[in-house]
């Protein structure tokens, strides 16, 4: 470690050489510039016209203006270069995932680094009403402070503060009912039999329905013939939500405060869940958060932030697994046994036991109880009197978050219908299954983690005559982070950034950390993450006369490298004899454990780098219209790749991933805001826009013959889909006969036929090439549109993204007929039969496996494109009353909708969630009032 | 100035603090939990543990018939003996039928293929690691220690055999190999990897610690001195045999010729054959190995291929537990009392293979028609084997209360219902269904055979095979192949038979007695015989008429694909592509 403080010591210097130059110099009236205005930028705030780094910044009372229950779902398509990938709409299961700037890596992390209040945090853990700024940091320059945990993007939630002298109250009120956007719809029990006896039939298997059995389910009026549509039997289209959140804020010179007490209430979408007396089944979710953030001043000089935040988050469900809850819906039969075989007596059979109406409402429930807990202090001593300029100060957070589920289970009988082979009449069978008392099981899925930050900082900024301002900052971090049982994460580093202005006209920042953590071996531990950036403000009409379009004109560029160390292994620097399974010798069937070598220890495993580049510019002209444009580049090395595929098998140890895999990233983003406001009325519109394009540079791949070479991934996008082409269906034998054989199966007539890529006579693995898009859009958009009159004012979100796909084919049971399930979703039509052969839109159907027709092909891929209505707003201000109070009161009613429309090609399921408990819509009242 | 010293002082006050805080063990390494190569050999207890991994991958190498390999529809379903249910597309097996197979799923994948080619070194490396280390280990006896080395010996010798028989010459690898060598390793000539196995299994015949066979019951499933015996014994069985002893390979292959044939046809092989399996059997009944003669004519034959060793398999050379936690639902035919995949099914050639219990063969080649309710007839005195292994129409499936017949048969028309196995209310393709392994397990859902590698029964079959070629037919021949045959109560093999027609009766006696064991694959390809994989397989179709009588019909069920280049297995393409001088057997 000595050493390395060695390394950082230059980087420590600069400030007393800083200093040493400024003997003599007198300090400027820079403390004016207002702290009000300023952004959040890493570990500080500055102006917008001295911002040289890629930073985009969403306010508060944008983010307020959703009804969510993630903090990450109000960011769709609000910043340019940020992807959001909406998931389920399950009650305390909705958070989104996050990509910055494309997809800059193949490696184990994409994700971007959160932190809340400047330290390292769940975005999910804070309340949407509670945030002030939200800011994400995008290139090197932005981010080197984070050095190696920068590479991925930065995102920084700054939590509200109380502002001396204003003292109110706000309570904000919604509530709402929500619907999924799209279910999925099966084919009912009589279309279901016909399909199903010509499956049989192609399996040259004879036929199961007799035309007397489908004219029953046709009529539909018989116990003996059920048509149940499941999804209609389960789904509730109308499920309730609410939020109200409290908050004061206030203060005088001694001391500002905003507290706040917030509850959300988010109902789920099954049905009869309310049929047991003293529990629902239902999926809920309950928060309570608060948060309470004082500044005060201690002493002189010195002031003292403590923030403290909290959430607890008590979620409800059906006590089995949400996924094998949506299979069932989506795999169990229509036709073999009805809801109710009798009075109070659930339909199934032997194989079919999991009637989903029991199987949702009696099989008991489960309770997941999570809390966070965040506390962080930050000690500030304005040294001006030693030193003008000289601020120092110290930091520390304290995080704990805990999880556990309480599960309470039970089972239940399901009676099959059958016919009397006497009379015809249905007669219900002994139970099957037992019906059984609800019992209490241990508690589950308990998880702890802590984490705990401390910093120690210095910030010194000083005028050098009227031209020079210098802004220095230095700072020391170190957080471990502590997850049950694992070997504690930790990180340290030592960051250091100056900022220059030249006669407020051209700025340049140069930051840098040298940080490192535990997971790589000695030597390899750290790095030094170096970024330069520089602005110059070539027009800015308040400050010069001239005249022309252009009101203010800014270009900017920056370069430089950060890390990313989350490569998904640590210590793999030590050799390991690793638990090997067991073997079974002896007299029993019981396994004997071994051991086994493990991976071959990797002593250079190091983190991965990122080289990124920019150059942008922002602009306003005619007084109205802002614009924002930059090129980015990154290239990001040193990402962990495989060596199995060169190494040859005969040394036969398991090799372990090397330092060697790179991704480019190209790309634009743009963002633009059209506003004016008159007397009466105003509107604006913004749009956000990115097009980055990924590339994989080196990856380690399996070796291919000539002919070949489309199957490599190497400079192709990482997540680009590869699979075979399809060329339609086989007409007949003749054509079987005459076509490449297909090795992955044994086919007939009416199964899919693929291209032959490298013309070699045979369709096997090496045919596989780039077929589509991946599934991350490499071009994202959000337009916001709003414009108000007198008190009234509309706002719509909308996002879309494209040039990415869906692939059928990770979602068997919609849409792999008859192979896991009994059911065959209406996505299916017009399968082939040697009748329908010309048009024919699916492979023949099959109640077997089938290897050749269920694999990746471009006749699963589909256009995953689309634009949503995120949220739409109509409000009214009230007039505010001022009468008689030191604070005026102000109200506001809105009708609020969220996710409302979806245009897309696909139309079938949501387009960004397939398949799995539903994405929601909803439809929301509400208000807001200021004391 | 003033100014000037003390904010130095308190700059420095505060790098003393960085300092302070990033003390050195901030970020140090963990305390190790696993162990690594010292720690591991440091203790018996853990040593011992690595001796265990070297049977982790034999489940599914040693190609015995319990395991998932072909998809699930087992090897024994691309020979004559069995079939899979053919409609099930995800039975690879059906890929060897249609003549698509390939080397990235036939010998990379270990599920969907015949074999997996990594596993073969993963183990070797595993058995050199612990051969060359075992001295490390401070708390084991001396004698413990050249056990283990005796085991290692064998283990690299069985995996070189799997290696032989399937891929001809390999890369000979005598050591573990670190990851800084260049490793690369060019193909063997087919006789140095000959001549390696044997030499690994003398080193385990002449280590004076290894044990003949397992004194501790606990260690049943590890490898023996009788083992190397018997390894010694099938190496020489397969090198003597056409495929391999000739200096005309079965598919021409240039400079290369030597990678898959000894490049000479020497007669003398079988001699040497002969006295390796004469020495097998003479080791192993002088240790206490023997063939099953003790539970009746009935039951020897499951008991020395399905009891473990306690149960009174003396016969069992080396056999494992492992590969049996899959379901055996894979293993019964659609619509049995328990439901099935039928992902192995007995062929009506395999079927004709057993003779009646007098030596006679029934006539299979016109359509028989049994007495009235009687539908096991034809096969009634056939092989006690045969009702072992197989179950038919009307045999006995579960002999527990509630018994259970299978039905295997459709009605002649709609006044005559459907047997309840039948091809039409079970949707049953074969009119057989599987049953060695199933023996007594039938309606349990417990299912814990012991599935064989090496049998002394092999043994015997192997000596008469070598003898009849050396030297063409002798009493030691017919004795040997007695032994086999009178435990299961057939009559003895007529002495008058001559060369050719003995090798036929060895072939067909070594596939009923071996039935299942996964020799035949191999057998049928040493012996040149691959055309016999082409079919047709034959199935019998069973109708049940309104008198109540049953008519067995013989018919043609499908063709198969055969290739020449198929007599040894493809390289992974991956391993070929990576450019280290491993040159793709022919054909491929």
């Amino acid at each position: 470690m000595i050493r390395h403080i060695r390394r950082l010591t230059p980087l420590t210097l600069l400030f007393p050489a800083t200093m040493v130059f400024a003997q003599g110099v007198q300090p400027t009236k820079d403390t004016t510039r207002s702290e009000e205005e300023a952004q959040v930028i890493a570990y500080g705030r500055l102006p917008k016209r001295e911002i040289t780094a890629a930073v985009s910044t969403l306010t508060g009372s944008d983010i307020e203006k959703n009804t969510v229950f993630s903090l990450g779902n109000t960011l769709y398509g609000r910043i340019p270069g940020l992807v959001v990938d909406q998931n389920s709409g399950e009650p305390g299961n909705d958070l989104p995932g996050f990509s910055m700037r494309g997809v800059p890596t193949f490696g184990f992390a994409r994700a971007p680094l959160v932190l809340v209040d400047g330290f390292i945090r769940d975005l999910n853990s804070v309340s949407v009403f509670d945030v002030d700024q939200i800011t994400v940091l995008k290139d090197a320059s932005a981010t080197a402070m984070y050095g190696i945990q920068a590479a991925n993007g930065v995102i920084l939630v700054t939590t509200r503060s109380g502002k001396p002298g204003q003292s109110k109250l706000t309570v904000d009120f919604t509530s709402g009912v929500q619907t999924p956007t799209r279910l999925p719809t099966f084919h009912r029990s009589a279309a279901f039999a016909q399909m199903y006896n010509q499956a049989l039939a192609n399996d040259k298997l004879p036929p199961l329905f007799s035309a007397a059995d489908i004219a029953g389910y046709s009529a539909g009026n018989s116990p003996l013939y059920p048509d149940v549509d499941w999804m209609q039997e389960m789904i509730n289209r109308q499920s309730p939500l609410a939020t109200l959140n409290l908050s004061a804020d206030g203060g005088n010179k001694f001391a500002t405060y905003y507290v706040s007490l917030g509850y959300l209430y988010n109902d789920g979408i099954y049905r009869h869940t309310g049929i047991n007396d003293g529990y629902r089944t239902n999926s809920t979710l309950n928060r309570i958060n608060f948060r309470s953030n004082v500044d005060v001043k201690v002493i002189r000089d010195v002031t003292l932030r403590v923030n403290l935040g909290g959430q607890i988050n008590d979620i409800n469900a059906p006590r089995m697994a949400t996924s094998d809850i949506w299979n069932r819906l989506y795999e169990y039969p229509t036709h073999l046994f009805p809801v109710f075989a009798n009075e109070g007596m659930l339909g199934g059979t032997a194989a079919f036991a999991d009637n989903p109406y029991g199987y949702v409402n009696q099989r008991g429930y489960r309770e997941t109880h999570n809390r966070f807990f965040q506390s962080d202090m930050d000690l500030k001593y304005d040294a001006g009197r030693l030193l003008p300029g000289l601020k120092l100060g110290a930091r520390v957070g304290f995080d704990n978050y805990y999880t556990v589920t309480d599960g309470w289970s039970k089972t239940f009988a399901v009676y099959q219908t059958s016919k009397d082979p006497v009379t015809g009449n249905p007669i219900v069978s002994a139970p099957i299954g037992n019906n059984t008392n609800l019992t209490y099981n241990s508690p589950y899925n308990e998880g702890q983690n802590r984490r705990s930050t401390a910093e120690l900082y210095l910030n010194y900024s000083r005028s050098f005559g009227a031209n020079h301002r210098l802004d220095f900052l230095t700072l020391y971090n170190q957080t471990r982070q502590i997850i049950g049982r694992e070997n504690p994460y930790s990180m340290q580093s030592v960051n250091a950034r100056m900022h220059y202005a030249f006669r407020d006209r051209f700025y340049a920042d140069l930051t840098a950390s040298y940080g490192g953590t535990e997971a790589f071996a000695a030597g390899r531990r750290f790095g030094f993450f170096p970024a330069l950036s520089a602005a110059y403000v070539l027009v800015d009409r308040s400050e010069s006369q001239a005249s022309g379009a252009f009101d203010q004109l800014k270009l900017r560029a920056s370069a430089g490298m950060v890390g990313s160390s989350n490569v998904g292994t640590r210590f793999a620097y030590r050799e390991l004899y690793v638990g090997g399974g067991s073997y079974a010798f002896g007299n029993t069937n019981s396994g004997a454990s071994t051991i086994t070598e493990g991976t071959i220890a990797n002593p250079d495993l190091t983190f991965e780098r990122s080289y990124q580049y920019e150059f942008g510019g922002d602009a306003r002209l005619f007084k109205q219209l802002d614009l924002s444009v930059a090129l980015i580049q990154q290239d990001r090395t040193r990402i962990l790749t495989s060596q199995s595929t060169t190494i040859p098998a005969l040394f036969g140890g398991t090799l372990p991933n090397v330092n060697k895999g790179a991704v480019r990233n190209r790309g634009i983003e743009l963002s633009l805001l059209w506003k004016k406001q008159f007397r009466h009325a105003g509107f604006f519109t913004r749009l956000n826009m990115s097009v980055i394009k990924d590339k994989v540079m080196q990856m380690a791949e399996e070796i291919v013959p000539a002919g070949s070479e489309y199957f490599y991934r190497k400079g192709s996008p990482v997540f680009y889909t590869y699979g075979l082409e399809a060329i339609g269906f086989f007409a007949s034998q003749q054509d079987i006969a005459a076509s490449p054989a297909q090795i992955f199966g044994p086919v007939q007539p009416g199964d899919i036929k693929y291209r032959d890529r490298n013309n070699d006579g045979i369709i096997n693995n090496y045919d596989v090439g780039p077929i589509g898009n991946g599934s991350i859009p490499t071009k994202e958009f959000g337009l916001e549109l709003g414009f108000n009159v007198r008190g009234f004012d509309l706002q719509v979100m909308l996002q879309g993204q494209m040039d990415c796909n869906i692939n059928l084919a990770s979602y068997g049971n919609l849409f792999f007929p008859l192979r896991s399930s009994q059911k065959i979703s209406t996505f299916v039509t017009n399968p082939w039969t040697a009748d329908n052969a010309s048009v024919a839109e699916y492979p023949r159907l099959s109640t077997l496996e089938n290897a050749n027709n269920y694999r990746t092909s471009t006749f699963w891929l589909r256009d995953g494109d689309f634009l949503k209505v995120r949220s739409l707003e109509i409000g009214y201000d009230l007039k505010p009353i001022t009468k008689g109070r030191s604070t005026p009161v102000r109200s506001r009613l809105f009708l609020r909708g969220m996710n409302l429309f979806t245009f897309d090609r696909f139309k079938y399921t949501d387009p960004e969630n397939i398949s799995g408990y539903p994405t929601m819509k909803s439809f929301n009242a509400g208000f807001k009032v200021q004391f | 100035m003033k100014f000037f010293i003390r904010s130095i002082s308190y700059s420095l006050l505060v790098l003393c603090a960085f300092g302070f805080l990033s003390c050195k063990k901030y970020l140090e390494m963990p305390p190790q939990t696993s162990f690594n190569a010292d720690s591991v050999f440091s203790r018996y207890q853990n040593a011992e543990r690595l001796v265990f991994d070297l049977y982790q991958f034999q489940g599914r190498a040693l190609a015995t018939a319990l395991n998932s390999k072909m998809g699930m529809s087992s090897v024994a379903t691309i020979t004559d003996e069995a079939v899979c249910f053919t409609a099930q597309n995800g039975y690879t097996s059906n890929n060897v039928y249609a003549g698509s197979v390939n080397s990235t799923w036939f010998t990379v994948n270990g599920a969907n293929g015949e074999d997996v080619y990594d596993n073969h070194w993963r183990t070797i490396r595993k058995a050199f690691i612990l051969k060359e280390n075992i001295d490390k280990v401070p708390d084991a006896p001396e004698n413990v220690k050249r056990r283990i080395k005796g085991e290692c010996a064998a283990v690299i010798a069985l995996e070189y055999f799997e290696m032989f028989k399937r891929y001809g010459g390999v890369p000979i690898v005598r050591k573990s190999l670190s990851e800084a060598e260049e490793f690369v390793i060019p193909r063997a000539p087919l006789d140095s990897v000959y001549n390696y196995i044997l030499s690994l299994c003398d080193e385990a015949i002449a280590n004076p610690d290894f044990p003949a066979r397992v004194t501790d019951e606990k260690d049943f499933g590890r490898l023996t001195k009788a083992f190397a015996y018997g390894l010694k014994s099938r190496t020489m069985l397969y090198a003597a045999s056409p495929l391999f002893n000739t200096d005309k390979p079965y598919q021409e292959f240039g400079k290369n010729n030597n990678l898959i044939c000894f490049m000479r046809t020497d007669k003398n092989l079988w001699a040497q054959a002969a006295k390796a399996a004469s020495d097998a059997i003479n080791y192993c009944e002088q240790n206490g190995y023997g063939i099953v003669r003790s539970f009746g004519v009935a039951r020897n034959y499951k008991v020395a291929c399905e009891d473990l060793p306690k149960a009174g398999n003396t016969e069992v050379i080396y056999g494992t537990f492992q590969g049996i936690n899959q379901s055996k639902l894979y293993w019964l035919g659609r619509g049995t009392n328990m439901g099935g995949f039928a992902a192995t099914e007995p062929t009506q050639n395999h079927v004709e293979k057993y003779q009646n219990t007098d030596g006679s063969q029934v006539n299979w080649n016109t359509p028989i028609t049994t007495p009235v309710n009687d539908p096991t007839a034809p096969y009634r005195r056939l092989d006690p084997r045969f009702h072992l292994s197989v179950a038919y129409n009307g045999c006995l499936w579960v002999t527990t209360n509630p018994t259970y017949n299978l039905e295997i048969y459709d009605g002649v028309d709609a006044s005559v219902p459907n047997g309840r196995n039948g091809p039409i209310s079970a949707r049953t393709q074969f009119a057989y269904f599987t049953r060695k392994w199933l023996n007594g397990f039938e309606s349990s859902g417990i299912w814990t055979p012991m599935s064989p590698y090496m049998r002394l029964a092999e043994m015997y079959l192997n000596l008469a095979e070598a003898l009849n070629e050396a030297n063409g037919p002798s009493t030691q021949v017919f004795d040997a192949i007695d032994v086999i045959r009178t435990r299961s109560g057939m009559p003895p093999v007529s002495r008058t038979l001559n060369q050719a027609a003995l090798r036929d009766y060895i072939d067909r006696e070594r596939s009923v007695e071996l039935y299942l064991e996964n020799h035949r694959y191999f057998d049928v390809k040493r012996t040149l015989q691959g055309e016999l994989f082409k079919g047709p397989i034959h199935d019998v179709r069973v109708i049940r008429q309104r008198n109540g009588a049953y008519t067995y019909t013989k018919y043609k069920y499908h063709d198969r694909a055969w290739f020449t280049h198929w007599y040894l297995h493809p390289f992974p393409y991956n391993e070929v592509n990576k450019g280290y001088g491993l040159i793709q057997n022919p054909g491929w």
